[in-house]
């Protein structure tokens, strides 16, 4: 069934899981205009000492519901840039919107990140959240 | 670059649900065939003690491989209280090395009971591990 596209603008909030196994949070901050995004960027890569914490800009573009971002993250002398390929949809009857996309980490230095796939909500109401209770269908 | 074996991994909803995903596939020339399992994973809780994840579903899964762009297609089918619902993810191969041999990524939605279903849409990654899948029996 094909989803009604949603804007890119908003705070979207949500979870990734990479290839090499790590998992984390990641928000998103983006503000849409003329078909460019811009914005900023926060992952928390969990590990078993203490998470890998990152911030960063975001740039790229937008076309019906399609985002494609670059996000690069600089710190002393790291410096790791993603490409990220996403869409947005409206949900189906609880309101607000996903993001769902894939990632490659297209240069680095550093980093506990090699490419995985992301999940990333936006205005999702918190009753729906508690109507969920945990996914049973 | 067949995908016939298992693959296990993981699905990330946009509402924050998870599940754990397991695939058995069997390759023939690119058209893929097998069963997966999905089970939801309980949310982290602080206060209580940790239980397993729940099993929810199972069902034939079908696949098909383009070889030359490293993607693939699956379809998952399930009947949910008699309604089929049948998730599909569009993802590509890729290198997971150390943590696996390789690695599916991709985004799955809902084609068909999204209705039914509580998950909207989202990520899945699947990991194919190093093992020696010889059955006992015919060691």
């Amino acid at each position: 069934m094909a989803r009604a596209s949603a804007g890119a603008s908003g705070n979207w909030r949500g979870s990734i899981v990479d290839a090499l196994g790590y998992e984390g949070a990641l928000t998103l901050d983006l503000a849409e205009r003329e078909g460019r995004v811009s914005g900023v960027c926060t992952a928390t890569i969990s590990d078993h000492h203490e998470p890998f914490v990152r911030s960063g800009k975001v740039s790229g573009e937008t076309d019906d519901g399609r985002l494609r971002l670059r996000i690069s993250f600089r710190r002393a002398d790291e410096e790791v840039t993603i490409a990220l390929d996403a869409h947005t949809f409206e949900l189906s009857d609880r309101g607000g919107a996903g993001m769902c996309g894939t990632y490659e980490v297209a240069a680095r230095s550093f980093s506990p990140l090699q490419g995985g796939v992301l999940a990333l909500s936006r205005d999702l109401p918190a009753r729906a959240m508690e109507a969920i209770g945990g996914g049973t269908p | 670059m067949s995908v016939t074996g298992r693959w296990e991994g993981k699905l990330i909803d946009v509402t924050g649900i998870a599940a754990a995903l397991t695939l058995d596939l069997d390759d023939s020339n690119g058209e893929a065939r097998g069963d997966f399992s999905a089970a939801f994973l309980p949310e982290e809780d602080d206060c209580c003690e940790p239980v397993g994840p729940r099993q929810v579903q199972t069902g034939p899964v079908h696949a098909r491989v383009d070889q030359e762009r490293g993607t693939i297609e699956l379809v998952c089918e399930m009947t949910i209280g008699l309604r089929p619902v049948l998730v599909a993810v569009d993802g590509r191969l890729v290198d997971a090395d150390p943590h696996a041999k390789r690695a599916i990524v991709g985004c799955f939605d809902i084609r068909e009971g999204v209705e039914t279903l509580t998950l909207e849409g989202g990520g899945v990654l699947l990991w194919e591990y190093a093992r020696d899948r010889t059955p006992e029996g015919d060691r």
